[in-house]
């Protein structure tokens, strides 16, 4: 499964919400907030296995399905 | 000596002028702010030409005039509430992420005049039909009626407001469904923040964080300091606490040299790895407030920075921002139990009587608005012998050491706080039990290793049609996002032998259930 769908899926069980789209802004629609969102990334890194550094994330990278798989994958080439 | 809170701003306009007040750091690609920062004189003469205005649209003196705005808007924000203040008139600041049904039911309890907004609220406020009618002012560029603001003169203008006026109503969660608004006078306001620039040495020279919503009385701390001291305020960008790295260069960019937030942002950048000795080093001050500090992550940030001052502040909205305090001397070593709420502030006194804290002094505000029953209820007489005078109840138990210092110990009541943000966890029942398919609900708030606090559980029994995901889309519509429950758990639920559902019984479910 490709990793847009994985952290979809993952969101949505965690969070107990509907992802309207793979661009909706989730930070605005209160699916990722601090509770979901330290779930997240370490679903992300142990699930995943991909390394995520903190400090490159942003509300501008990291606000919908397809931005952060595009943040992560390019973390995970860095590595 | 101010006696009106607008002019602790209008004499720093004075000794500042060109000086900036705001300063707005835009992180967000998307919405570049209208303003950078703006000096004091410039925002004085912004603020005079809101306060004409409103005056042509009929605002008069004691009417109350709601604002709503993003933290990227903060300039318009603040000269709005200085704006509001100056028609001698009561500005009620409501969230922007507020469904419109909470938000009607703010506007049409503090029977508000005018809501003062950016343009993207008033466009999907007023598609929801109780507001089709009510009066926004958009205070975007180039909007009608911004444009007209622009043409009025920027010249001062004259009070009638005495010191006892009301400043601001602000919103917390009532237990009954119905959000109460809590009534603070222009002197509650004076004896708080002439004591913390005091207490604190709080000058121009300094650079301050404003990072709770105005909504949330903490703001009250960071706007009038800086507007007496002279202070540059540094709004946070929204959102920007669920990015620490994000968070922690805006503080070094900005070289901020006090923080003052809840502990759960604090506990939360902790968690991201990213604290360390040596970032951040122009934060001379970190103050907390809102909630209790979990000890254990308190102790990291000390250990961190043995350089910094932390103060624990603690006060219900109520009593305005702080009614007691407690500089932490030294890294706390039980970490089992909270660190002091501390003695009273300046112009307060705290005392407990059995086990529940009572506040008096010069803080304790005017009351619920509109709502005496809930006013007498809490602002009593002072109960001890000889004394005259109003006390607040707060509800609070408390302990009081033997150095003098008083103890958070826990509620009487079903009160929580999650992010700092007080919640009735009646509140949430009652909202959830106006959704048509829950039969019996009981929301529970319970541990959260993660964050150190709390988190909501929602135990109900529905009909089979509701998942947990399309009742948390229905929540979304009644109630902040901080009052929605993490978590919907469907079961049957159990009783106590007089028939009430058991939460300590759920309480203890859950946990075992992990």
């Amino acid at each position: 499964m490709e990793i847009k769908n994985k952290i979809k899926e993952y969101l949505e069980k965690e969070t107990q919400r509907k992802i309207e789209s793979e661009t909706e802004n989730l930070i605005e629609a209160g699916v990722l907030d601090s509770f979901s969102m330290i779930k997240l990334i370490a679903y992300i890194e142990s699930e995943l296995k991909i390394p995520v550094k903190m400090e490159d994330l942003s509300p501008d990278n990291f606000n919908s399905i397809v931005s952060i798989s595009k943040t992560i994958e390019s973390h995970g080439k860095k590595r | 000596m101010a006696k009106l809170i607008q002019e602790y701003f209008t004499d720093s306009a004075t000794k500042f002028p060109d000086k900036a007040a705001v300063y707005v750091w835009h992180e967000e690609k998307s919405r570049i702010p209208e303003y950078k920062s703006r000096t004091f004189s410039d925002l004085e003469g912004y603020s005079n030409q809101i306060a004409r205005y409103l005056k042509s649209k009929g605002v008069q003196r004691n009417d109350r005039v709601a604002l709503m705005f993003m933290k990227i808007m903060s300039v318009d924000a603040i000269a709005t509430i200085l704006a509001i203040l100056k028609c001698d008139a009561i500005y009620v600041p409501v969230n922007h992420s507020l469904p419109a049904e909470r938000v009607a039911k703010i506007l049409k309890d503090a029977n508000v005049k005018l809501l003062v907004c950016m343009n993207y609220s008033a466009k999907a406020l007023i598609t929801y039909e109780p507001l089709s009618d009510f009066n926004f002012i958009e205070m975007n560029k180039n909007f009608e009626h911004r444009q007209e603001i622009d043409l009025e003169s920027k010249a001062s203008l004259e009070y009638k407001n005495k010191s006892d006026a009301t400043a601001y109503i602000m919103y917390t969660s009532g237990s009954t469904g119905d959000p109460k608004g809590v009534e603070i006078s222009h002197a509650n306001i004076i004896n708080a923040t002439d004591w913390a620039v005091k207490e604190f040495g709080i000058t121009s020279e300094d650079k301050m964080s404003q990072h709770p919503p105005f909504n949330f009385d903490l703001s009250t701390f960071d706007l009038y300091c800086a507007f007496k001291s002279g202070a540059t305020l540094y709004p946070v960008p929204d959102n920007l606490s669920l990015f620490p790295g994000e968070l922690i260069r805006f503080i070094e960019e900005n070289e901020l040299t006090i923080w003052n937030s809840v502990p759960s942002v604090m506990v939360y950048i902790w968690n991201s790895g990213l604290v360390k000795k040596g970032i951040m080093p122009s934060v001379k001050k970190i103050f907390f407030n809102g909630e209790g500090f979990p000890t254990k992550f308190l102790a990291e940030w000390m250990k961190t920075y043995p350089e910094k001052e932390f103060i624990n502040m603690y006060g219900p909205t109520e009593t305005t921002v702080q009614c007691s305090f407690y500089r932490i001397p030294a890294v706390p070593t039980d970490l089992t139990k909270l660190v002091p709420i501390g003695k009273a502030t300046g112009g307060m006194e705290i005392f407990a009587v059995d086990d529940e804290l009572y506040v008096g002094g010069k803080g304790v505000g005017k009351g619920y608005w509109n709502n005496l029953e809930k006013t007498q209820a809490s602002f009593i007489s002072d109960p001890r012998p000889g004394k005259t005078g109003i006390v607040y109840k707060t509800g609070d138990l408390v302990r009081l050491r033997d150095d003098g210092n008083y103890e958070f110990i826990g509620r009487k009541d079903n009160q929580v706080k999650i992010h700092g943000n007080r919640i009735e966890l009646g509140d949430v029942d009652s909202s959830m039990y106006a959704l048509p398919y829950v039969k019996k609900v009981a929301v529970v708030d319970i541990d959260d290793p993660d964050s150190g606090g709390k988190k909501l559980v929602a135990f109900t029994d529905t009909d089979e049609s509701a998942s947990p995901s399309q009742i948390k889309e229905d929540l979304a519509k009644k109630l902040p996002r901080y009052m929605i429950p993490e978590e919907i758990v469907e079961m049957h639920l159990p009783e106590t032998s007089t028939g009430k559902v058991d939460r300590n019984q759920l309480r203890a479910y859950y946990g075992n259930k992990k």
